[in-house]
């Protein structure tokens, strides 16, 4: 972690050839997490190439005291939200969920497996993009509640009420696509 | 514990990273409390389910499209005029009636110091934002600009296909990027390619080198489809210079039918 903030510190600095490691160690990640919210790999790729180039052009800003993903991922969210506002096309979902599992699994044994996570892909696609988000930054890039809370402009105590009502509704919208009553759960 | 309190805390239960000793007290207020348990339960399995959700590889032209963008962003910096900063400039000013005493220098100097420290620390915060970030955004532009003509330049056709797509985000395309769809117009090997330049360069076709450029290409099209597509946009466009280009294409003993339709419609509606 503090690798990256050198690196960003030195790309700051002039040597922005430095960009280049922190692309390769960030990149896949980075998509996947469009590609949660997108669901479409190309809208994901161009707006993974927009994150390093808007990095480039307001490495400036970068602080001594920072930390890189937090500040890559709240470059990442205003990438996303001017996309959809240039394309006006509310958190469309533009290929199919199921298209998206790339992990084939053999036929057989794993296939109930794979219905879960044909559910599970689609609850996260139901999800409101803000509950996506938060649940992509803890669970997926096992983000500190430190640098989510930067992200999100909130305090750590926030952060956590927010992963949990995530959470719990993307439990509830799963077992009501998965038609599981006895999973049925207290509404606060 | 009350249930609320438990309930956020099951996140962090669930990912293993509570204190043994806020877990034992999870684990005992569950055992008396169904809906607590209930809702563990339920979160643990969605939990362990996320496990499945694999992270898929990027396509290779992302690499590709970083690294033009990065070896643009260098070549520009380098390349950039030197813009004199505020001090330069201020600096220039001062030496038409730069005091020739020593000792007024020093008081000079010394008051400009203050002035300027003053005024610098506002300015930096200030005025950064319109202009700074008008300059910003037109240069985030001519990058987008470089980053899609690096992908008309990809060797597969689907990478070229989306750096003709990307046209749409460059709402005023330099002549440099003009020409690459130009090229890509009349010599893609792929026809889709080429259809979706057809498309793109009709945008601009505000432009009259745009239009000239499309009715050249006309005639070296060999792809119904493209032919078609070119005709439609040229009629669309009332391009009076289009005549001779449809007539040849009517008369060519090689055109499909369809097209040669086409042509003859286009006539009709252009003269
Ligand atoms: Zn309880």
């Amino acid at each position: 972690m503090s690798d990256d903030h050198q690196l960003m510190i030195s790309v700051r600095d002039g040597e922005t050839e430095k960009l280049g490691k922190l692309f390769e160690a960030h990149h896949k990640r980075l998509y996947n997490f469009f590609l949660h919210q997108t669901g479409s790999r190309q809208t994901s790729e161009d707006l993974v190439v927009d994150v390093f180039l808007r990095i480039l052009k307001y490495r400036h800003t970068y602080k001594d005291e920072g930390s890189f993903s937090a500040w890559m991922y709240t470059i990442a969210r205003h990438t996303r939200i001017d996309y959809y506002k240039e394309h006006n096309d509310q958190s469309e979902f533009m290929e199919e969920p199921d298209t998206l599992t790339s992990n084939v699994p053999d036929p057989g044994e794993e296939y109930e497996n794979m219905d879960d996570i044909i559910l599970l892909r689609k609850a996260m696609a139901e999800l409101p993009e803000d509950r996506r988000e938060v649940i992509l930054m803890s669970r997926f890039n096992h983000m500190p509640y430190r640098e989510i809370g930067e992200v999100l402009g909130c305090t750590v105590g926030a952060v956590k009420v927010r992963i949990y009502r995530a959470m719990k509704d993307l439990a509830e919208r799963y077992f009501r696509l998965a038609g599981e009553k006895s999973y049925e759960m207290r509404r606060n | 514990m009350k249930c609320e309190e438990i309930r956020v805390l099951i996140p962090d239960y669930l990912s293993e990273t509570l204190d043994q000793q806020v877990k034992s007290r999870i684990d005992e207020h569950t055992l008396s409390c169904a809906d607590c348990r209930r809702e563990i339960d339920a979160l643990a399995l969605v939990w362990s389910k996320m496990e499945g959700l694999s992270e898929e590889e990027p396509g290779p032209a992302i690499r590709t499209r970083f690294y033009t963008m990065l070896e643009a962003y260098k070549h520009g910096v380098e390349n950039a005029p030197q813009r004199p900063s505020m001090f330069e400039r201020l600096n220039e000013r001062l030496r038409v009636w730069w005091p020739r005493q020593p000792v007024f220098q020093f008081c000079v100097t010394a008051i400009f110091l203050i002035v300027g420290l003053t005024i610098g620390l506002r300015v930096n915060t200030v005025s950064r934002s319109t202009g700074e970030l008008e300059r910003l955004n037109k240069e985030m532009t001519e990058m987008r600009q470089l980053v899609t003509l690096s992908l008309l330049n990809q060797p597969i056709a689907s990478d070229r296909l989306r750096g003709v797509f990307m046209s749409r985000d460059i709402p005023e395309p330099d002549d440099r990027y003009l020409a690459a769809l130009v090229t890509t117009l009349n010599s893609d090997p792929n026809v889709s390619v080429r259809l979706a330049a057809v498309d793109a360069l009709q945008r601009f076709s505000d432009s009259s080198d745009v239009r000239t450029d499309l009715v050249a290409s006309l005639p070296r099209q060999t792809s119904p489809l493209v032919q078609i597509s070119l005709i439609d946009t040229l009629v669309r466009l009332r391009e009076k210079r289009a005549v001779d280009a449809f007539k040849i294409i009517a008369e060519n003993p090689r055109s499909i039918e369809p097209v040669k339709k086409r042509a003859k419609m286009g006539l009709d509606t252009i003269y």
